[in-house]
């Protein structure tokens, strides 16, 4: 029987670490900047949609970048699933989102129900958002006896809807920052969504009277 | 700024939050075997601070009364010696999570198996059957880790087997067994055990831990009754074990007071310099220097260090920087840094609580 002992390999795994954060990073960078191109060009399209919808409706797509090293697990997590948003426009910048979510992997799932205010910025065929939500998160983790925890969560978010039709928008991107408490730890976790917005009524945007020449 | 500039700024944010997105580190994990609850935990430990954190979903079913765990170093099996079961459990690794799952049917054993050690290659498992007096050797299929048991073994050793080590090369395995004071040493062959010359060989009273240094050099024995670390050299063609000059070393520092440490754990640091001893008597883990040429083991300023209460095992993680310590009556694991120059332990590695009494602990490469 041959014997050798096991060599040493904490410094090659530090390489492997870095390297793969690098890798990690320039698909992200290249990521974005087509998405930056992608709403630069969309921004800068003519239209005079300068209205806001009175109620809205987004469903779509979800992916989460779930943060559960704090669970004990090896890195983080990658959950796909669905995100519910109704919301009710108060005027014409402001009014309040909901939301319904639920994103699932193999060793665990995250479910979530928030609410809170949300800002609009609405320019040429976009809508412009950003909100802060509160609410509770669920998560199952299948992994040994499959514990579930629930605790709060806070959602802090933008985004922009492409205009389509009378009742239809795009939602290009939804980025959303979640944080949760599972399970006694903290987490830190990225959501990216997109879907279909359908909205209801419209809030005209008020004209400011300029001041008349004197006769 | 026009519109059209504005807009795409606002643009750009949005979409760089959308890369927004940490990379994630990967760390080892640390099994614990809690024989009362006939579970094993498991935690993650930081590669950087040592800190455990709790893998979700820990801990995980085993056999009856898991006492002694290995890993294979392949990091995708684990085994852990089931003390009343009378067998040995397989189990996969999930490399994401960490979970354990058992892989059976389990592979059957002599009387009370209480420790298992295993070959550097993963090629052989020993178990040492604290009842049956015999040693379990077990040849491991390394693309599905089961167990098929060799020819000939179980192989008749001394009576009550407490501890098992075997020499970096794989050519020797050493068994220690404290009803007989003694050490016994074995030729490890492909039919199976050989004694060597001299076997067994007479220690201090109450042998129950053994360690080998990663050269191959020098056995250390804790003899938890004398509360002395014998300190036998191994000939490298042979496998004869003969005490060295002043063997047996006392355990305690004060020489003018009984010593009752009872070291009932020898654990050695990866690089050979240091050696660790859990001492179940009074609390803490004597920290030794080992000179190098000779295998002399100096207690170094500072030790004792304060550990929960009643340790009954060190485990020096795989990286070399941590030491972890199993104490039975706080029912927890105790973790240090480890100094590399000096091997002190100075404090501030967050430990862990366990459900029952911690009796082994090893770590993933």
């Amino acid at each position: 029987m041959r014997k050798n002992r096991p060599v040493t390999t904490t410094q090659a795994q530090s390489r492997s670490l870095i390297q793969d954060c690098q890798m990690t990073l320039i698909k992200r960078g290249s990521t974005t900047v087509f998405l930056s191109l992608f709403l630069f060009i969309v921004a800068s399209l003519p239209s005079a949609a300068q209205d806001v919808p009175r109620i809205e409706v987004f469903g779509g797509y979800s992916y989460l970048r779930f943060d559960s090293r704090s669970f004990g697990f090896a890195g983080s997590s990658n959950l796909n699933g669905y995100n519910l948003a109704p919301a009710f426009n108060v005027f014409h910048g402001f009014g309040v989102v909901g939301e319904l979510s639920g994103q699932y992997g193999s060793h665990l799932n995250l479910r979530d129900v928030a609410v809170g205010p949300q800002i609009l910025y609405p320019r040429n065929n976009l809508i412009f958002f950003a909100h802060v939500m509160y609410g509770d998160a669920r998560t199952h983790v299948s992994v040994g006896n499959g514990p579930g925890d629930t605790a709060r969560v806070i959602v802090a978010g933008a985004g922009a809807d492409l205009h389509y039709s009378s009742r239809l928008s795009i939602r290009v991107v939804q980025v959303d920052y979640l944080r949760t408490s599972l399970f006694h730890g903290t987490q830190n976790n990225v959501r990216i969504s997109t879907g279909l917005v359908y909205h209801w009524g419209e809030i005209k945007e008020k004209k400011h009277k300029m001041p008349g020449k004197a006769p | 700024m026009t519109p059209i500039k504005r807009n795409g700024l606002v643009c750009i944010v949005l979409a760089s939050l959308a890369g927004l997105a940490g990379c994630s580190s990967s760390n080892h994990v640390a099994y614990v075997t809690l024989g009362q609850g006939n579970t094993i935990a498991a935690f993650r430990v930081d590669n950087h601070s040592g800190n455990l954190t709790k893998i979700v979903g820990s801990p995980f079913n085993a056999g009856n009364s898991p006492i002694s765990m290995l890993v294979h170093p392949s990091n995708k099996f684990a085994y852990a010696a089931n003390q009343i079961g009378n067998d040995i459990s397989l189990f996969t690794i999930d490399q994401s999570t960490g979970a354990l799952t058992e892989v059976g049917p389990r592979a059957p054993a002599g009387i009370a198996p209480a420790f298992l050690v295993m070959d550097s290659d993963g090629h052989f498992l020993f178990a040492a059957n604290q009842a049956s007096n015999s040693i379990s050797v077990y040849s491991i299929d390394g693309a599905k880790g089961t167990l098929t048991e060799i020819q000939g073994s179980p192989f008749v050793t001394g009576a009550n087997p407490v501890a098992l080590a075997i020499t970096p090369s794989g050519k020797f395995l050493y068994v220690a067994t404290p009803n007989l004071q003694s050490v016994f040493g074995y030729l490890v062959t492909s039919g199976g055990l050989q004694p060597v010359p001299n076997s067994p060989v007479l220690v201090d009273v109450g042998p129950v831990s053994i360690a080998v240094d990663p050269a191959g050099h020098f056995l250390y024995v804790a003899n938890f009754i004398a509360n002395t670390l014998s300190v036998l050299a191994i000939d490298p063609n042979s496998g004869a074990l003969i005490a060295i000059a002043g063997s047996p070393f006392i355990t305690c520092t004060s020489t003018t007071t009984a010593c009752t440490n009872n070291p009932v754990w020898v654990a050695i640091h990866p690089s050979g310099k240091f050696l660790y001893t859990a001492n179940k008597g009074t609390s803490n883990v004597s920290v030794f220097s080992i000179a190098s040429t000779t295998g002399v083991p100096t207690q170094i300023t500072g030790s004792p260090f304060a550990t929960g209460t009643a340790p009954v095992f060190a485990s020096v993680d795989s990286t070399g920087r941590f030491l972890f310590m199993g104490n039975q009556s706080s029912r927890n694991i105790t973790g240090f840094s480890i100094n590399q120059s000096t091997g002190a332990l100075p404090a501030g590695v967050v430990g862990a609580s366990t459900t029952s009494a911690p009796t082994s602990m090893i770590t993933t490469k």
